[in-house]
């Protein structure tokens, strides 16, 4: 397996560990445990940490979606070697600083950690290119 | 395995996604200010949602950088599916790049507002992606 692919699938893994973040902090709060159980039918006000980590896996989907891309590309045209696997892990570490950067807060950090692993992305797909 | 001609194709997909990326975070970052975006966006604090702030282009390169995201699901799965089928052929990969034109006209279409064509536009991109999902489905 090449090292796009399997950062790949620790990515996915991370992702399912973000996707239960904001219910952990939904079931600290009042009410919060029979919301997340029910239909959802009425809307309810997340609480700030909720929110935040919510925000931080809608980002994830979106930028996982990117990285599948770009590993799947690396894969297949034959540019998997040290410099895109170097990106790749840099990629997921970027990925997983991102989590405690959003729901702390820490600014102007998140912003510069999520740009160091779109930069990531990019830098392989254009390895993919060559 | 074999590079087939749609994986450039989505490699090229990619980058424009990222492209769109820049077009509509640069705007935007202008109009909102930093201290805004580099916050964590706390709702509480935003007063009104980031998005209903912007200017109506920047609104508008944000709705096509939303919607790139849901056609390059689509598109990602047909590529995938197609190289491990190994049902890529010639048509599939004129879909594939049929696509990408769809997809970069689709940018100054919705900035523009060019109605109907951002539509027509759209619905080209997404017949191309159905139609390699069908090649690589059929037997």
């Amino acid at each position: 397996m090449t090292q796009p692919l399997l950062v790949l699938i620790l990515a996915a893994l991370l992702q399912m560990a973000q996707m239960l973040i904001p219910g952990y902090y939904m079931t600290r709060t009042p009410g919060g445990r029979a919301w997340n159980a029910s239909p959802r039918d009425a809307d309810r006000k997340p609480g700030i940490e909720e929110g935040r980590a919510a925000r931080a896996f809608e980002n994830h989907d979106r930028n996982l979606l990117l990285f599948a891309i770009a590993a799947f590309a690396i894969h297949v045209t034959g540019q998997a070697n040290g410099w895109t696997g170097f990106l790749a892990w840099v990629y997921l570490l970027a990925r997983v600083l991102y989590v405690p950067a959003y729901i702390l807060g820490w600014v102007p950090w998140r912003s510069l950690i999520w740009m160091v692993s779109f930069a990531a992305i990019g830098l392989l797909l254009l390895a993919a290119l060559v | 395995m074999d590079p087939i001609p749609e994986a450039r194709v989505l490699a090229l997909a990619g980058l424009l996604q990222a492209a769109q990326y820049v077009l509509m975070s640069v705007p935007a970052n202008l109009e909102l200010g930093t201290a805004k975006t580099l916050s964590p966006r706390d709702p509480g604090r935003l007063g009104r949602p980031l998005m209903e702030q912007v200017s109506p282009v920047t609104g508008r390169l944000a709705r096509a950088l939303d919607n790139h995201f849901e056609g390059l699901i689509l598109f990602t799965l047909a590529v995938v599916a197609l190289a491990l089928t190994g049902a890529s052929n010639g048509f599939t990969a004129f879909c594939a790049w049929t696509y990408l034109a769809a997809r970069v006209l689709y940018v100054p279409a919705y900035a523009l507002g060019l109605v109907p064509w951002r539509s027509l536009v759209w619905a080209t991109g997404f017949a191309a992606t159905v139609a390699m999902i069908a090649v690589a489905a059929l037997p």
